[in-house]
């Protein structure tokens, strides 16, 4: 595991505690002989939260996190190196191999916007990935067996929220589509999920209507013909949407390194 | 009743209006029997949250009762927990976890996480770490979890039939 990306002051943390446990002085540490599992363990001391290991991701477990991921766009859980796995009431608990990351809190109260607060377990980032890997292959079959159309996962566009600011770009619980139907409705052709960046040039065209309806196609239709959304309806939201992609992505890269 | 659960009695009680400030103690002496029961019985005593729950009245207010107390704790949460499978046989560790109601789900040469469900107990996780800790004792680790699945964890040590 690479430790470039973990906060100097928890490293130094965990290194201190290590000492500790090693009984030897904490400036006297050889971090070379510290392996993988001992750091986690140490990391997992420091930050107060309970590792996930491999040998953790037990069916339940996959089936859990299966469930409340699929509210979400697996290239974002990739991105912000979370994974959720259970919810009471305002509370989320997510497995995430950089808990320590604030963006990635707001982010995920951005996507469950019933929640307030969120908990943490800890996995290195192989743990992380195996589980997303997972993820992306039951979201493949998923696809798969979904036939010809695809409906993309509505997204979190709520301009009155405070906390919608903060939210990744893709996704939103489909209980909470009741909150935003227009958004809902959205129909995008096969294969138009992800590229996120990709599409900011184009939302942010001079002619905004006519990128929407070039990758988006033409607004759904209700079964009586009339249109859910206007042009106009879909231009505001892909701008709406655009704003917080590059607001985000300025947020990250504007971070100083660890 | 020890301290901690002294401390979770008052503030699930209060909370959830449990008990008048008439009943709250022949409430209190209620647990006490049931633990002793419990303890008789060389079973898995009643935890504070469980016995709470069960007397919330419906199972939306049981629920209520588990997020109050994982939304107002710094620990973690841990879905499904289960014995570290090494320690199935252990009867030290068994009767110490059964005494605090607590399991330990790992314990490796560096870690040891636990899950109980009151987290204003630190005599349990220090208990079960104690009775683990050889010359270099792991790194301590307290999640919380859902009592009826604390006791499922539990009944997977070995207990004398």
């Amino acid at each position: 595991m690479s430790t470039a990306e973990i906060p100097n002051q928890i490293l130094n943390e965990a290194y201190q505690a290590i000492a500790e446990r090693r009984e030897v002085n904490p400036a006297a540490l050889d971090r070379c002989t510290v392996d993988e599992a001992e750091l986690m363990a140490a990391l997992a001391y420091v930050l107060g939260l309970p590792l996930v290991e491999p040998a953790d991701l037990t069916e339940s477990r996959l089936a859990d996190c299966s469930q409340l991921a699929a509210e979400l766009e697996t290239a974002a859980l990739m991105e912000y190196r979370f994974v959720p796995m259970a919810r009471h009431g305002e509370i989320l608990s997510v497995i995430s191999s950089n808990p320590w990351d604030p963006i990635a809190t707001e982010v995920l109260l951005g996507y469950f916007q019933q929640c307030t607060q969120v908990k943490f377990a800890l996995a290195s980032p192989q743990c992380l990935q195996e589980l997303l890997d997972h993820l992306r292959q039951a979201e493949a079959r998923t696809q798969a067996s979904a036939g010809a159309g695809y409906t993309p996962r509505p997204m979190p566009v709520n301009p009155t929220s405070s906390r919608s600011r903060t939210t990744a770009p893709t996704a939103v619980s489909p209980t909470r589509s009741g909150e935003g139907a227009d958004v809902a409705a959205v129909v995008m052709p096969p294969g138009a999920k992800p590229p996120l960046a990709a599409k900011v040039p184009a939302v942010l065209d001079a002619n905004p209507g006519a990128s929407a309806n070039a990758d988006r196609g033409a607004p759904t239709t209700a079964d009586d013909g009339a249109p859910l959304l206007t042009l106009g309806d879909v231009t505001h939201l892909i701008n709406v949407l655009a704003t917080e992609i590059h607001r985000l992505v300025q947020q990250k890269r504007g971070r100083p390194s660890l | 009743m020890n301290t901690p659960s002294r401390k979770q009695f008052l503030e699930l009680t209060v909370q959830f209006t449990l008990a008048t400030e008439a009943t709250k103690e022949a409430l209190a002496a209620e647990y006490d029997r049931v633990v002793l029961q419990d303890a008789q019985a060389r079973r898995p005593i009643t935890s504070m949250l469980e016995f709470c729950m069960h007397r919330a009245g419906t199972p939306e207010r049981a629920h209520a009762i588990f997020n109050h107390v994982l939304k107002n704790s710094r620990l973690s949460y841990w879905p499904n927990p289960e014995l570290a499978a090494h320690l199935r046989e252990d009867r030290e560790i068994r009767d110490a976890c059964a005494r605090h109601f607590i399991v330990p789900v790992k314990a490796s040469a560096h870690l040891l996480v636990m899950c109980g469900c009151n987290p204003h107990d630190s005599e349990g996780p220090g208990a079960v770490w104690q009775t683990l800790a050889g010359s270099k004792p792991p790194f301590p680790v307290v999640a919380l979890s859902e009592p009826d699945r604390i006791r499922q964890a539990l009944m997977q040590f070995a207990w004398p039939v």
